[in-house]
């Protein structure tokens, strides 16, 4: 049996608990979601965009993962699939961070690539 | 071919012609000499309907053009306007625009013959932006007012004060019509660039050419303004701009932004200048000849020791055009930065040296 490519867009249980966390600050109650999406820019073309949103807009590809809902774009999705959103903090953290299989390459600080 | 509706008005049987990316342009009008003269000397029209001409409306669009752009455009408001560079995430050249900020819009040249490429370019990177892109290059004829005298001449046309800086436009109505005029410093002096519906371009060519004492205003062809753009050193899209060169090796410094922050490209165009690591840099030159050169043709280190095809190859030339009556040609080239101080050493295959300009060799 093969492995089928990962298609959806997951997240790691800190990053999980990193949207939670703003989202309570935000004062939204339970139908936000974090929208992922991309934008042209940065140095290497696509550069990522988040945001929580209070519910999707109608284009968004809806997927649910450590019970968060994620809204995305359907145009940044054929770029997303298979990504892992995690989030590292401390002193040297670099706070939502993307493992994007699509990416061919990234500039230097990592937020932006190219496919 | 397409022949514009500017050019419709003097077009003649005997002129020479050029093919330049679907139009029919006239590559010498009068003569090569004569059309010069008014080019230094007085004011110069050309036609520039080759040009790619989109108009772009939304929110979002400075903030998008910004993201993929070199230059800075988040300080443009109406009138101004700007050169900024589109380039790959390897910081070649896609192609350079000239954006007009209008009341409503922005008005954006590209290059002959690029306006697709530009388009297809932009949209891959447009996702959820308030943005709409519309090519109106076949409906708006382009003409260069070009000259020490141009803008006292256009002042009187317009029948209104035209104290542009570069780039900076004014909107006008004409004939019932919206006319654009920006200044556009085409071969780095003092010119303009009039954009017109093409339903009016035989009142403008009436207006501008026939009203017009024709001591001081001539219309003129590609030839003479190719040779006024290579002494200039100002590349040219096909030529100097492809996606093979980047904005430092094509002497565009002067649309690069170095604090706006990411764009396309940003990372590896900030390393190689502040590493220096810029492989060849742009230069013009003449040669003592009236051989034929081509573009695609090399430039090589005059090595006595050598024989020709041991001869190092120092460059490649990318435009060059021969002179009239004279035995002069002049041209630009690509040089590999490790033989640029070696400038008086470098001729062609043919071993005819070329003399190059110092003006147009970068500082390194």
């Amino acid at each position: 049996m093969s492995d089928a490519p990962n298609v959806n867009v997951t997240v790691t249980e800190k990053a999980a608990e990193k949207v939670r966390h703003f989202a309570t600050n935000q004062g939204l109650g339970d139908g936000f979601g974090l929208k992922v999406g991309v934008k042209g820019g940065g140095c290497s073309g696509l550069t990522y965009v988040l945001s929580i949103d209070e519910s999707p807009s109608p284009e968004d590809k809806i997927i649910e993962d450590k019970g968060i809902r994620l809204f995305i774009p359907k145009k940044s999705y054929i770029y997303l699939a298979g990504t892992e959103l995690d989030f590292s903090d401390g002193l040297n953290g670099k706070g939502f961070t993307f493992s994007n299989p699509n990416a061919t390459s990234t500039c230097g600080c990592g937020t932006s690539f190219s496919v | 071919m397409n022949v514009s509706p500017f050019v419709k008005n003097y077009i003649d049987s005997s002129f020479e012609y050029i093919d330049y990316s679907g139009w029919k342009i006239p590559y010498i009008v009068s003569s090569v000499e004569e059309e010069y003269k008014f080019l230094n000397q007085a004011t110069a029209i050309i036609d520039r309907t080759h040009l790619g001409v989109i108009k772009v409306f939304g929110k979002d669009s400075i903030d998008l053009l910004e993201r993929l752009s070199t230059n800075k455009l988040s300080d443009l408001e109406n009138g101004s306007g700007i050169a900024t560079i589109l380039t790959s995430p390897n910081g070649k050249i896609v192609d350079l625009l000239r954006i007009s900020h209008l009341k409503d819009s922005l008005l954006i040249t590209v290059s002959s013959g690029n306006t697709n490429s530009v388009l297809e370019w932009i949209d891959k990177y447009t996702f959820d932006e308030d943005v709409h892109f519309i090519d109106i290059s076949e409906k708006f004829s382009v003409i260069g007012v070009i000259g020490p005298n141009s803008n006292n001449f256009l002042e009187e046309w317009a029948e209104c004060d035209l104290k542009l800086e570069n780039f900076e436009n004014i909107c006008i109505s004409k004939y019932d019509h919206d006319v654009v005029i920006a200044r556009m410093d085409l071969l780095g002096s003092i010119s303009f660039e009039v954009f017109f519906p093409n339903e009016i371009a035989s009142i403008i060519y009436d207006s501008l050419i026939l009203s017009s004492d024709p001591t001081w205003v001539k219309v003129i062809g590609e030839k003479s303004f190719e040779i006024a753009r290579i002494q200039s050193n100002i590349p040219k899209w096909g030529n100097e701009i492809t996606n093979d060169y980047n904005p430092l090796e094509a002497n565009l410094l002067e649309m690069i932004s170095w604090t706006k922050g990411c764009y396309i490209g940003q990372e590896v165009v900030a390393r190689l200048h502040n590493y220096q690591k810029v492989k060849r840099y742009l230069v013009s030159f003449s040669v003592p000849t009236s051989e034929n050169i081509l573009p695609g043709d090399k430039i090589v280190l005059n090595d006595q020791n050598r024989n020709i095809s041991n001869k190092l190859h120092a460059g490649t030339i990318t435009s060059a055009v021969s002179i009239p009556g004279t035995e002069k040609t002049f041209g630009m080239g690509y040089i590999r930065t490790n033989f640029i101080n070696n400038s008086d050493d470098l001729c062609l295959l043919s071993g005819v040296n070329i003399e190059v300009d110092n003006s147009s060799v970068m500082d390194l």
